[in-house]
C-alpha cells in the first residue's frame, strides 16, 4: 500500500560536500570501482533514514569513514517521496535525532525510545501504514521498528549472503533472533499480522495481567491464612461484639451511676458525724460550765482579796490601838480622868442595855478574836478557790480530751470523703473496664479481618475479572491465529512460488526452492550448492519479498529495493548479470495474479564499471570512478 | 458562857470600816501627807475627810471604781462624819491633833501635832498602800488641803456620775 521512493541525496559539512542527480522511480544504476563510494551512498541512505551505521561512528576505532567522521557541521539530507507526499529528511551526524521538513513545518523526532515515546520509526511506519508492535520476548521488550524492514529491503556487502536478513543495527541475540527475522517477515509477507500482533499484544497483557493479579490473591491468602470464613459470618460476629460492648459498657455505667459504695460510705460518714456533733455538744456544755465556774471563782476571788485586805486593815487598826491607846476604858475618853465603872453602867453613869449598845468599844483582845476569825474565813474562802481551780482544770483537761477526740473525727471524715473519691469499687469497674478492653480488641482485630476479606474478595474480582478477560482474549486470538495462519500459509504458496521461478532461473539452477518454518530457503532438499549459490539465494529472496509487496496489496512493502554490490563470494559477472536480470522477472511475476495495480516502485543499484545487464545501461544516474578522481565526496573550495 | 455570846454579838456586830482606830489612823494619815502641822496649815474642813477614808484604805486603783461602788462609798461618808467629829474630840483630848473654827467659812479645821505622836506611829512602810492611795487623791483633786468640801464631792462623785446633795 504504502511506497517510499529515494529522490535525492545530499551530504553537506565543512570540508566535503555531495549531491546525487534527481533519482525517480523505477531503477536507478549507480555504477563505479572499488573505493569510489558506492556503499558509502546506501549508507548515508541508511544513516538518514535513522539507521546505525558503523562506519560514521566517530567512537569506531578500526573502520571509520574518516572523511566524515573528520567532517564538521554535516549532515545528510535525502529528498523522498512517501505515500506521494515529499519530504526533506535531514539528520547531522553524531546525532540521534532526524529533523522532518513536510514543506510546511520542521519536526523534530528522536530516533531512541530512551528519548521519546514516539520516534522517527513510528511515524515513518505509520506512513507506510504498518503499525508498531511490541514484541515480549522473556525479560526483555521489543518494538518493531522501521530498521528491521530495512533489512528486507536493503541487499548489503556486510552481511554474509548465506544469513539472507541484514544484519540488524544493534546486533544481539534478541535483535538477530528467528522469532525477530520471522516477525520482520510476516509483518512484511503476512496479510493479517497487525490484527494478529495487536490481538497478541492484547493476549500477553491480559495474560500478564492475570498473572499479576493472581499473585496479589495468592500472597494475600497467603499473609492471612485464617481467612476461611465468609465474610458474612465476620460480620455478623462484629455485629454481635458490638453489641456486647454495648451491653458492657451500660452495665458499667449502670453500676456506677447505681454505687451502692457509696452510699454505705455516706452511713458511715453519718455514723462518723453524729459521734463528732454528741462530742462537740459536750464539748459546748463543758465550756459554758466552765466558764459559769470561771465566774463564781471570780467573785470568790474578789471576797478573798476582801477579807485579806479587810485582815490588814485589823491589823492596822490593832497596832493603831496598841500604839495610841484611844479608848482604854479605864479612862474618860473626854476628860483623861480614871473612871471606877460599875458593872452595866456607863462611864457617863447611865444604865447600859446590851441590845442598844450604839457603838462598840473593843478591847485587844477582842480584835483577835475578829482577826482570828477573819483569818479562819479566809482559809475557807482560799480552799473554796481552790477547789474551784481544781474543778476548772478538770473541765479543762476534758475539754482539750474532747476537742482532740473531734478532730480525730473530723480527720476520719475527710478520709473517708477522700476515699470515696479515689477508690470508688474499683475492683467492679476495673473488671469491666478488661472485659470492655477485651472486646474493643477482639472488634479492631474483627474489622482488620474483615478488611482483609474486603481486600482478599476485591483481589478475587480482579482476578476473576482478568482472567475473563484473558480467557477472551485468548478465544479471540486463536480464532485470528487460525485466519492468520490459513493466510499464511495461501502467501507463503505465493512465496514459494515466486521465489521458486527466480531461482530456478537464476545462475544456480535449482529444481525446487521453498521457504521452510523459519521463512529461511531451503533449497534442493537440502543439497549442497557451490559457495557462489549462496548470492542468487539471498538476491532472489530480497527479489521476491518485493514481488510480493507488488503483487499483493496487503503486504506493507514500501516498494523500495536497495541492492549494494552483489558481486562477493567468486560470483562471475555474466552470472551476476543474470541474476541482476531476474527483476525483471520478479516484477513480472508479481503481475500475474491478474490485479492489475499500478505500483510505484523503486530499485537502486549500485555495481562495479559495467557488472549490470546491458539493458539497465538508461538507467545509470551516476558515475564514479577513482582513476577519473570522482568520488562521492567532493572538497569544498574555501 | 455569857461572855463568849457577848464576844460573838460584838465580833459579828463588828464592822471594820467603822471602826474609831480605823478611822484614826486613816485621819493621821491624812494630815500627814498633806503636811497639816500647825495651825495655819490646818486641814479645812474635816468633813471632807470622810469621803476619803474608802478610797485610802482600799487595795484597790482610784480609777477603778464603777458607779455603783462610788455611790455607796458617797453614802456611807455621811455616817462617818458624825464618827470623825466624837474622834476629832477625843484626838484633840489626847493632843494628837489642833482643832480650829473656822469663822469665815464655817468650818472646823484640823491639823496635826506630830511631835505628840508616838515616834514610830507613822511608820512609812506599813501604811505604804495607804500613803500612795492619799497621794494619788492629791493628783485628783488639787488644793484638796483648802477647797471647800463641795468641789471634793463634785471632782469624785458628782462629776462621775453619782447623785450627791448638800449636807
Amino acid at each position: 500500500m504504502g511506497s517510499l521512493i529515494i529522490n535525492k541525496v545530499k551530504y553537506f559539512g565543512d570540508k566535503y560536500f555531495f549531491e546525487s542527480p534527481s533519482f525517480g522511480k523505477g531503477i536507478n544504476v549507480i555504477e563505479g570501482d572499488n573505493g569510489s563510494g558506492k556503499s558509502t551512498f546506501l549508507y548515508l541512505v541508511e544513516y538518514c533514514l535513522g539507521g546505525n551505521v558503523k562506519y560514521f561512528n566517530r567512537n569506531n576505532k578500526t573502520d571509520k569513514y574518516t572523511k566524515i567522521t573528520n567532517d564538521t557541521n554535516n549532515y545528510v539530507e535525502l529528498y523522498i517521496c512517501l505515500n506521494c507526499i515529499d519530504y526533506k529528511i535531514k539528520r547531522f551526524f553524531g546525532t540521534n535525532d532526524v529533523f522532518v521538513d513536510d514543506g510546511i513545518e520542521v519536526k523534530r523526532w528522536f530516533l531512541n525510545r530512551q528519548s521519546s515515546p514516539e520516534i522517527f520509526s513510528d511515524w515513518l511506519l505509520g506512513n507506510l501504514d504498518i503499525d508498531p508492535f511490541e514484541l515480549n520476548l522473556g525479560a526483555k521488550s521489543w518494538v518493531f521498528n522501521f530498521n528491521d524492514i530495512f533489512r528486507l529491503l536493503n541487499y548489503d556487502q556486510d552481511t554474509e549472503p548465506r544469513k539472507i536478513f541484514k544484519s540488524p543495527t544493534n546486533e544481539n541475540f534478541v535483535t538477530d533472533s528467528s522469532v525477530i527475522r520471522k516477525s520482520t517477515f510476516e509483518s512484511l509477507i503476512g496479510i493479517s499480522s497487525n490484527d494478529y500482533f495487536a490481538a497478541l499484544n492484547e493476549y500477553n497483557r491480559c495474560k500478564r495481567e492475570r498473572a499479576e493479579s493472581k499473585i496479589l490473591y495468592e500472597r494475600h491468602k497467603e499473609l492471612y491464612p485464617g481467612l476461611d470464613e465468609d465474610f458474612e459470618t465476620v460480620s455478623n460476629e462484629l455485629e454481635e461484639l458490638e453489641s456486647r460492648l454495648d451491653l458492657l459498657t451500660e452495665g458499667r455505667d449502670k453500676y456506677q451511676s447505681e454505687n451502692t459504695y457509696i452510699d454505705d460510705k455516706i452511713i458511715h460518714i453519718e455514723e462518723v458525724n453524729s459521734q463528732l456533733v454528741t462530742l462537740e455538744l459536750g464539748i459546748s456544755d463543758i465550756e459554758i460550765k466552765k466558764k459559769n465556774l470561771q465566774i463564781e471563782k471570780e467573785k470568790i476571788q474578789k471576797i478573798y482579796e476582801d477579807i485579806n485586805s479587810e485582815i490588814s486593815q485589823i491589823n492596822k487598826i490593832i497596832y493603831t490601838h496598841n500604839k495610841l491607846d484611844l479608848f482604854s476604858l479605864e479612862i474618860c475618853p473626854f476628860c483623861m480622868n480614871e473612871i471606877e465603872r460599875k458593872e452595866g453602867v456607863c462611864i457617863c453613869g447611865s444604865e447600859l442595855k446590851k441590845e442598844d449598845y450604839e457603838k462598840f468599844v473593843y478591847q485587844p483582845s477582842e480584835y483577835q478574836s475578829i482577826l482570828k476569825h477573819k483569818q479562819k474565813s479566809l482559809e475557807t474562802v482560799n480552799l473554796a478557790l481552790e477547789s474551784y481551780s481544781e474543778e476548772i482544770l478538770e473541765l479543762e483537761t476534758e475539754l482539750s480530751d474532747k476537742t482532740s477526740n473531734s478532730l480525730i473525727l473530723k480527720e476520719k471524715i475527710k478520709t473517708i470523703i477522700s476515699s470515696i473519691e479515689f477508690s470508688g469499687n474499683s475492683q467492679l469497674i476495673d473488671d469491666y473496664n478488661e472485659r470492655i478492653i477485651d472486646v474493643k480488641e477482639e472488634i479492631v482485630n474483627m474489622q482488620k479481618d474483615l478488611r482483609s476479606y474486603k481486600e482478599l474478595e476485591s483481589l478475587e474480582n480482579d482476578y476473576n475479572s482478568s482472567d475473563k478477560l484473558y480467557q477472551d482474549i485468548s478465544k479471540k486470538l486463536k480464532d485470528i491465529e487460525i485466519s492468520y495462519k490459513s493466510n499464511n500459509k495461501k502467501m507463503i504458496k505465493d512465496f514459494n512460488y515466486i521465489y521458486n521461478r527466480l531461482m530456478s532461473e537464476s545462475s544456480c539452477k535449482v529444481t525446487s526452492a521453498k521457504i521452510d518454518d523459519e521463512y529461511m530457503p531451503y533449497i534442493d532438499d537440502g543439497e549442497y550448492k557451490e559457495k557462489s549459490a549462496t548470492v542468487p539465494k539471498r538476491l532472489m529472496y530480497y527479489f521476491t519479498v518485493f514481488a510480493m509487496g507488488l503483487k499483493h496489496e496487503n503486504v506493507k512493502h514500501p516498494k523500495l529495493l536497495l541492492i549494494d554490490t552483489p558481486e562477493t563470494d567468486g560470483i562471475d559477472d555474466n552470472h551476476l548479470k543474470d541474476n541482476i536480470e531476474l527483476f525483471g522477472t520478479a516484477i513480472e511475476l508479481s503481475k500475474e495474479s491478474g490485479i492489475n495495480k499500478n505500483n510505484e516502485f523503486q530499485m537502486i543499484l549500485t555495481t562495479g564499471i559495467k557488472k549490470y545487464p546491458s539493458k539497465y545501461e538508461k538507467y545509470v544516474k551516476l558515475r564514479f570512478n577513482t582513476t577519473k578522481n570522482e568520488f562521492i565526496l567532493k572538497e569544498r573550495d574555501i | 458562857m455569857n461572855r463568849d455570846k457577848n464576844l460573838a454579838k460584838k465580833r459579828m456586830m463588828y464592822i471594820h470600816r467603822e471602826d474609831y482606830n480605823f478611822l484614826t489612823y486613816n485621819l493621821l494619815l491624812v494630815l500627814f501627807v498633806f503636811e497639816c502641822f500647825s495651825e495655819s496649815k490646818s486641814f479645812t474642813d474635816f468633813r471632807k475627810i470622810a469621803y476619803l477614808i474608802d478610797f485610802i484604805s482600799s487595795p484597790s486603783n482610784i480609777d477603778t471604781y464603777n458607779k455603783t461602788e462610788l455611790a455607796n462609798i458617797y453614802s456611807k461618808a455621811q455616817l462617818k462624819k458624825k464618827l470623825l467629829s466624837h474622834l476629832l474630840i477625843v484626838l484633840n483630848n489626847k493632843n494628837y491633833i489642833g482643832i480650829k473654827l473656822n469663822n469665815t467659812r464655817k468650818t472646823l479645821d484640823v491639823w496635826l501635832k506630830v511631835d505628840e505622836l508616838p515616834i514610830d506611829f507613822i511608820d512609812l512602810k506599813y501604811f505604804d498602800q495607804e500613803i500612795g492611795n492619799i497621794n494619788q487623791l492629791k493628783k485628783l483633786v488639787g488644793r484638796m488641803r483648802t477647797v471647800t468640801i463641795k468641789t471634793v464631792v463634785d471632782k469624785i462623785f458628782t462629776d462621775n456620775g453619782v447623785l450627791t446633795w448638800e449636807v
